[in-house]
């Protein structure tokens, strides 16, 4: 099977959350307030983001989040990027290298699926991935993150959220072909004297959620330069052979044993793989990481 | 929409959604396109992706700006001194389209040689009553003829036949003109005098947009003024809703037709309307001022008979000759055979409107106010959240006797008596509550903004005991006209309409209500397949004339009719999709189309052609808005004749650059005055604000010394209107959670707010409470020297609902449009703090 891609296209979005709304229409994904009311919800779940980002990040039930970035040039210009933040079905998958039990997994057509039922809700996948995608539903203990509408797409439907789009900025289709797609698109843009950019053709291998953006990734909160962060390679290829041998439980402790072992605190353990907003602190750059390992 | 009208004949979106593809520059000006119109902004992408260039002119920063390639901020409500300084600039610099200025708009036409301006006022004004004689806002004739029964030619012929009723025929009149342009009191010059006050500096000042971006937008735009260039100018509620918005469009469609964008692919002045079906409202005159098909309604005053009213609606020229066939057949569709010549066809029946009592929102409220209104319907309409000066609002309904609310949920207003600060034991209005069908829950059809009737099937049985609209109404009328028979004063309209659309309590049938609209022979109820049928003989009923065509095949289900047309394939080639749905008049899709070609039919634009003279006939890709063919023997009509009057509902056949006569109360050009609350003073004339701005509650206008901020209200993608559609759905409800107020930081800075603190935001009408939302994309504007801030806040929250939160709109003033009543929620004056600060 052809490997598949959602393109997005930064530049046709106009961050209406159209996407965002018919994923969690699609998926069944329940809204915070349940059925109960907004000002019902306990106050810390009623942050106020200051942006019409809502909610401020990926959760277990909102697998798709429409990003807005303010930015302000020296010159007074401003910009309003939108953006797309949900799973990127990576080729080289963090989290499935990360996963102990084998939950988070490759698929024929290229994406990449956590299977609920061997989740373990570890949480390894949540912290190796570069990109901040899966999320802890904490009352169901598992991982949850965009499985690119798989039962749509064995009916040969498009993802819900490609069809929702009013504008065209979602494509879907067969890998090599929406990276023609892009190119063209890049071409005319570029003919037109407005520059676009491609993100994900070789990024961790190729993802499978191709982005074309009209300034540099970081601008629209992506790392610049992903990649499989070195514990999880460490990692998978040391510890998780044994752990796939004993059970799952014991292979927390291990887990984390071993990254204590190979000269980490915990607290260092957790910052080398975690994402930037659950630090809270700035995207390590890949320098930066090196530093950390001399 | 009343801009529209008087500048060009129709009151519509001159062109279509595809068709902003076709265009060179969009200039989206009091639209956030993005926001509110998503599904069109695909349109604009194209047009973008196609080489185009998107202009974004608004107070703030939005997502409609940051897809444009130029963003110009300007200060709320002063949108006619942006367009006076572009119009300006494009005479100035000759970058109008100079032949179609000459052939296709009144800029050669002599003006009346008492007319004159000076000081923000236009000749004729007086001061003591407040009004303007409106004598010199005239033109010259140059003769005038009688109508000549016996020319075959003759629309008018058809008063010849039995039964259609009498009224005087009006005489044709002939404009003075010079060709050459030249002439002083020539439209052309009177129109360049009085913008030439209008420079780019003045601009700048007025309006807060930088000189140099104010040169760039007009730079961009006027390009399109070069032959087979087009532009189009889409505006919403953020040119409407201000004291003079009718002048404001005005103002676009000078633009337009200074550039010869109007009638052509890819230009026009496009109307996005506000709501799904708001264009099928307002063609089925859900306008105080109208009866269907916007036919002026008649007033009680000048209107006494059938005649008085024909007489004044006809006109001499152009297709408003046959007026009198629409309104016949209109008391036709209404009160059937009951109506006849020797009864004038029951005039009488039909209600008649006070002039001095106008029948807008802003004036029933006020009416409601004082008592004088005893019950209220609301279909789909929250006025407890949107209303203007909302908190009046309120305590104005809690006059009423009764309400009745016909919605999906528990409204605001149908729950206005648990408002807060509201006393239910004071209250004593009963109060019903009608579960509605949704959308999706119901059978008819729904009208773009681009004027296609589109008809929708239903998807899904409404739940519980929820029932259609129609249902609804059917019911109404069917339980009025028993109670009137028992007794009642005027039983007559009532109980002689044509009311069978139902049998018992079924649901009624659509398809009839349908075909009524559409238009029929009276002798066999056949369809008519288009106006041209009508008769004003009493042979014919039409529910709306606009409509006609749109389900006119015989017996055939929805499905086979133009209106449920859903052929997706662009024969021509344009965009145009004639055999998807059906657009009014005649399924044409862009109108004034004839504009697109020159004298001699040959295209401005070869690749974009609309109609083009082949030598012999015309080629086309739109239905013409012209005599293309003769009615009876199909022959060509060469160009030369339709080139005369390329506006056919105009009786001189010309785009209006100087509108004359009553049509538009404050003058022939659009002037700019400041918002009726505006922090700074009028730079260009010591009249301070539209003179004949409609005011009430006037003690709860403020000073900008206690409101220094203006405040613009707002929408966002996430929510709809009122909030009732968007409020109750939990996924909406996480998208945009709450409200806020949105302030720059310069603000903020000055006031000790940051993002997420609350803010309390008062004037004379109200005081609100949310959040902040401290932001870059909002900046202070420099006018005059001095600094303004402007603040916005969204208007869809209430005190009910999935999420609550308070209404922007307890702050509105009670400040209406000289025209058309609509209120002036774009620009008004507030204070605000950090609460507890
Ligand atoms: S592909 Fe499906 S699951 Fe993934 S983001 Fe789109 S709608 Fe959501
Ligand atoms: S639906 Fe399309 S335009 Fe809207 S936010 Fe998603 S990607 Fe952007």
């Amino acid at each position: 099977m052809a490997d598949k891609a959602i393109l997005f296209d930064a530049s046709r979005c106009i961050g209406c959350k159209g996407c965002q709304v018919s994923c969690k229409r699609w998926n069944m994904l329940p809204a915070s307030i349940g059925t109960g009311t907004w000002q019902d919800l306990p106050e810390e779940q009623r942050a106020f983001t200051a942006s019409y980002q809502n909610p401020s990040d990926l959760r277990a039930d909102t697998m798709l989040l429409v990003t807005f970035n303010e930015l302000q040039g020296d010159d007074g210009s401003l910009s309003l990027l939108m953006g797309r933040k949900s799973c990127m079905h990576c080729t080289d998958a963090a989290c499935v290298l990360a996963c102990p039990t084998g939950a988070a997994s490759k698929q024929p057509d290229g994406t990449v699926r956590i299977d609920h039922e061997r989740c373990i809700g570890c949480r390894y996948c949540n912290w190796a991935c570069p990109f901040g995608i899966p999320k802890w539903d904490e009352a169901a203990n598992t991982s949850c993150m965009c499985w690119m509408c798989a039962d749509r797409t064995a009916e040969g439907q498009k993802p819900a959220c490609v069809s929702a789009c009013p504008t065209g900025a979602l494509d879907y289709g067969e890998r090599p072909a929406m990276l023609t797609l892009a190119k063209a698109r890049i071409s005319k843009a570029e003919a037109a004297g407005r520059p676009l950019s491609l993100y994900g053709e070789k990024e961790m291998g190729g993802l499978h959620v191709l982005h074309l953006l009209q300034a540099k990734p970081s601008a629209y909160g992506l790392p610049d330069n992903p990649k499989v962060p070195d514990t999880v390679t460490a990692w998978q290829s040391v510890v998780k052979p044994v752990g796939a041998a004993i059970g799952a439980l014991t292979f927390l402790g291990l887990g984390l044993s071993y990254l204590a072992n190979v000269g980490y605190s915990k607290k260092q353990a957790q910052q080398a793989v975690l994402g930037p907003e659950d630090t809270g602190a700035p995207p390590a750059t890949a320098e930066e990481e090196k530093a950390g390992h001399d | 929409m009343t801009g529209l009208v008087y500048s060009f004949g129709r009151g519509s979106m001159t062109n279509h959604w595809i068709d902003i593809r076709n265009a060179d520059v969009v200039l989206a000006n009091g639209a956030n396109v993005a926001e509110n119109h998503p599904i069109a902004f695909k349109y604009i992408t194209e047009a973008i992706e196609r080489g185009g260039t998107l202009i974004h002119v608004d107070p703030r920063f939005t997502r409609t700006s940051a897809k444009a390639q130029l963003y110009a901020p300007l200060r709320s409500g002063t949108d006619v001194a942006f367009y006076g300084g572009l119009i300006n600039y494009i005479l100035e610099n000759r970058l109008f389209h100079e032949e179609y200025v000459r052939n296709y708009t009144n800029a050669s036409f002599i003006v009346h040689p008492d007319f004159h301006f000076s000081d923000g006022y236009f000749s004729g004004w007086d001061p003591l009553n407040k009004t303007y004689d409106l004598t010199s806002w005239e033109w010259v004739n140059e003769r005038e003829e009688p109508i000549d029964l016996d020319d075959p030619a003759e629309v008018f012929r058809y008063v010849r036949e039995d039964g259609t009723p009498f009224f005087e025929l009006p005489k044709k009149k002939y404009a003075l003109k010079d060709p050459t342009l030249q002439d002083p009191r020539c439209v052309f010059q009177q129109l360049k005098k009085h913008y030439s006050r209008y420079d780019p500096e003045m601009v700048s000042k007025i309006t807060g947009m930088p000189k140099e971006i104010f040169l760039e937008v007009a730079k961009a735009y006027a390009s399109t003024g070069r032959p087979g260039k087009a532009g189009t100018i889409l505006y919403a509620m953020g040119h409407t809703q201000h004291s003079n918005g009718s002048q404001i469009i005005r103002a676009v469609a000078i633009t337009q037709l200074l550039l010869g964008n109007i009638g052509i692919a890819g230009g026009g002045v496009n109307a996005l309307r506000g709501e799904a079906n708001v264009q099928g409202s307002t063609d089925m005159a859900l306008l105080y001022n109208n009866v269907p098909g916007y036919l002026a309604a008649p007033y009680a005053e000048h209107d006494p008979t059938l005649a008085a009213w024909l007489e004044e609606v006809i006109r001499p020229t152009g297709f408003n000759q046959n007026r009198p066939k629409f309104i016949v057949s209109l008391l036709k569709a209404w009160w059937g055979d009951k109506a006849t010549f020797s009864n004038d066809y029951l005039y009488e029946y039909l209600p008649k409107y006070d002039r001095d009592r106008a029948c807008s929102h802003l004036a029933l409220f006020d009416e409601m106010a004082r008592g004088g209104i005893k019950g209220m319907f609301l279909w789909g309409q929250n006025p407890v959240v949107t209303t203007p000066n909302s908190v009046a609002g309120r305590k104005a309904m809690e006059r009423l006797e009764w309400l009745v609310v016909s919605d999906l949920w528990e409204t605001e207003s149908a729950a206005f008596w648990k408002a807060p600060g509201a006393d239910p034991t004071k209250i004593s209005t009963e109060v019903f509550l009608l579960p509605a069908a949704a959308s999706f829950e119901k059978e008819g059809s729904v009208s773009n903004s681009g004027r296609w009737i589109q008809w929708r099937w239903k998807a899904v049985d409404p739940p519980g005991d929820a029932k259609s609209d129609l249902w609804i109404l059917d019911r109404l009328g069917k339980a009025l006209m028993s109670e009137i028979k028992k007794g009642g004063r005027f039983a007559g309209p009532i109980l002689d309409l044509t009311w069978d659309y139902s049998e018992g309590n079924e649901e009624p049938d659509v398809a009839k209500v349908a075909l009524e609209i559409n238009g029929f022979t009276v002798a066999d109820e056949k369809p008519l397949t288009n106006f041209l049928g009508l008769m004003a003989d009493g042979s014919t009923a039409c529910g709306n004339w606009i409509y006609s065509g749109y389900f006119s095949k015989e017996d055939k289900p929805p499905a086979e009719q133009p209106t449920g047309s859903r052929k997706s394939v662009d024969g021509p080639g344009l965009g145009s999709y004639l055999d998807w749905s059906f657009a009014w008049p005649v399924n044409r899709r862009i109108l004034y189309n004839r504009c697109s070609a020159d004298l001699e039919g040959k295209p401005f634009d070869d690749e974009h052609w609309v109609v083009r003279w082949d030598g012999a006939k015309w080629a086309t890709r739109d239905v013409p808005d012209f005599g293309a063919k003769t009615a009876k023997t199909q022959e060509p009509i060469p160009p030369e004749v339709s080139g005369k009057t390329p506006f056919i509902m105009l009786p001189e056949g010309m785009g209006r650059l100087f509108v004359h006569g009553w049509r538009l109360t404050e003058g022939p050009f659009p002037e700019h005055y400041e918002p009726v609350e505006s922090p700074v003073k009028n730079l260009l004339s010591s009249v301070q604000y539209d003179p004949l701005a409609k005011i009430f509650y006037s003690p709860t206008l403020g000073k900008p010394d206690e409101f220094p901020y203006v405040m613009t209200t707002i929408r966002v993608a996430e929510h709809w209107q009122g909030g009732t559609m968007s409020r109750n759905l939990p996924w909406l409800v996480e998208a945009m959670p709450e409200m806020f107020v949105e302030l720059s930081e310069q603000l903020a800075a000055e006031k000790g707010i940051r993002s997420g603190d609350v803010v309390v935001v008062w004037n004379k009408r109200g005081e609100i409470e949310a959040k902040a939302m401290v932001t870059s994309r909002l900046k202070p504007f420099k006018v005059n020297g001095s600094v303004v801030h402007e603040v916005a806040a969204p208007w869809h929250w209430g005190f009910a609902g999935a999420a609550s939160g308070a209404s922007i709109n307890d702050l509105t003033p009670s400040v209406g449009d000289a025209n058309t009543d609509i209120p002036e929620y774009k620009a008004f004056l507030v204070n605000l703090k950090r609460k507890g600060a």
